[in-house]
């Protein structure tokens, strides 16, 4: 075994991942003839060792008093955001109701006010003043019937 | 308790389970947050964030994976956006030696600033070689458990962390030489 292979395997047998018995005698063989390579594997095993020394976090039980709470928090927002689109949607289609007589109030009041009788203007646009008058009774609609037919 | 057997409450309505899921957790979750994060109130939010996930995915979880695996699989990603979010890796605090104190705190200070250092070259490693490391140095997982945690094959979990280790040993000399643990 080489001491680019040793090196590699090094990882795995601290690890305790090196399986392969017939690997690990290799190994250990190369160890005790290669200096390089134990330095190398000591300074692994170090590195193992310090990271082991890091200080670990104890969480109290405060933390799931805390989760509880976001998660009530959280669900009471998706109900929120739930009903939210339900009712815009009940606004949308009642809204424009009473949006569209206001309009309509606000438009005859302001054509009432200009003189302007908007239902007649609409329903005699396409009338001569004549029809206007058959229409209104100020003029005999025999006469004009007469007129027409010789 | 089983996980499976807590899964099953929590989903037939009954919210204990969910709660002894996270009591037999957290302190597992908080701890790989903090490795991968560095800092202690920010791994406390994020796993908040982590196990408030779980709760609203758990009736999604297929079971093909062990809980653990998912879980610690939700505990990474769930860091990484956290620091992706960041953009930078938090200054660790500067720890002041002072010249008059007793044996006893010497020694505090010193486990102290090794903790420190520690905590300091793990948070330099790139994100991808760190969250190999912290899955075996800190929650001891196999590099099994380590491929299916991250969904990657065994072999780039065993050079991952050949190259974590490459890289700690530079930065944790100085510690180690001077503890006679050459």
């Amino acid at each position: 075994m080489n001491c680019y292979k040793a090196k590699r395997l090094l990882s795995r047998y601290i690890d305790n991942e090196l399986k392969d018995e017939s690997l690990r005698l290799k190994l250990h063989e190369h160890l005790k003839a290669c200096e390089d390579c134990q330095r190398e594997f000591h300074s692994l095993i170090a590195v193992k060792r310090l990271i082991a020394q890091k200080e670990k976090i104890k969480l109290t039980k405060d933390f799931l008093e805390t989760l509880k709470l976001n998660i009530q928090n959280e669900q009471a927002q998706i109900i929120k955001i739930r009903w939210l689109p339900e009712a815009g949607n009940l606004a949308r289609k009642l809204i424009p109701v009473p949006a569209i007589i206001a309009a309509f109030m606000f438009f005859m009041v302001v054509a009432r006010l200009n003189g302007v009788n908007p239902v007649e203007e609409y329903l005699y646009a396409d009338l001569s003043d004549e029809d206007i008058g058959i229409l209104s009774g100020y003029v005999d609609s025999s006469e004009l019937l007469t007129e027409v037919i010789f | 308790m089983d996980d499976n057997i807590l899964i099953d409450k929590f989903l037939s309505g009954d919210k204990e389970g969910f709660e002894m899921l996270v009591k037999k957790y957290q302190n597992h979750v908080v701890n790989i947050v903090y490795s991968l994060a560095g800092r202690i109130s920010e791994a406390e939010d994020i796993a908040q964030d982590i196990f408030m996930k779980v709760y609203n995915n758990l009736s999604s979880f297929n079971r093909k994976a062990q809980f653990s695996t998912w879980l610690y699989r939700i505990s990474v990603n769930t860091t990484y956006s956290h620091l992706r979010g960041r953009k930078q890796f938090v200054p660790l605090e500067n720890i002041k030696r002072e010249n008059s104190i007793g044996k006893n705190s010497r020694e505090q200070l010193e486990s102290k600033e090794k903790s420190e250092i520690i905590k300091k070259a793990i948070a330099e490693l790139p994100f991808k070689f760190r969250s190999v490391l912290v899955l075996k140095e800190i929650e001891g997982l196999s590099y099994k458990d380590i491929a299916k945690t991250l969904g990657c094959r065994i072999g780039t979990v065993e050079s991952r962390l050949f190259r974590a280790r490459e890289m700690l040993k530079s930065k944790l000399i100085p510690i180690y030489s001077e503890g006679g643990q050459k």
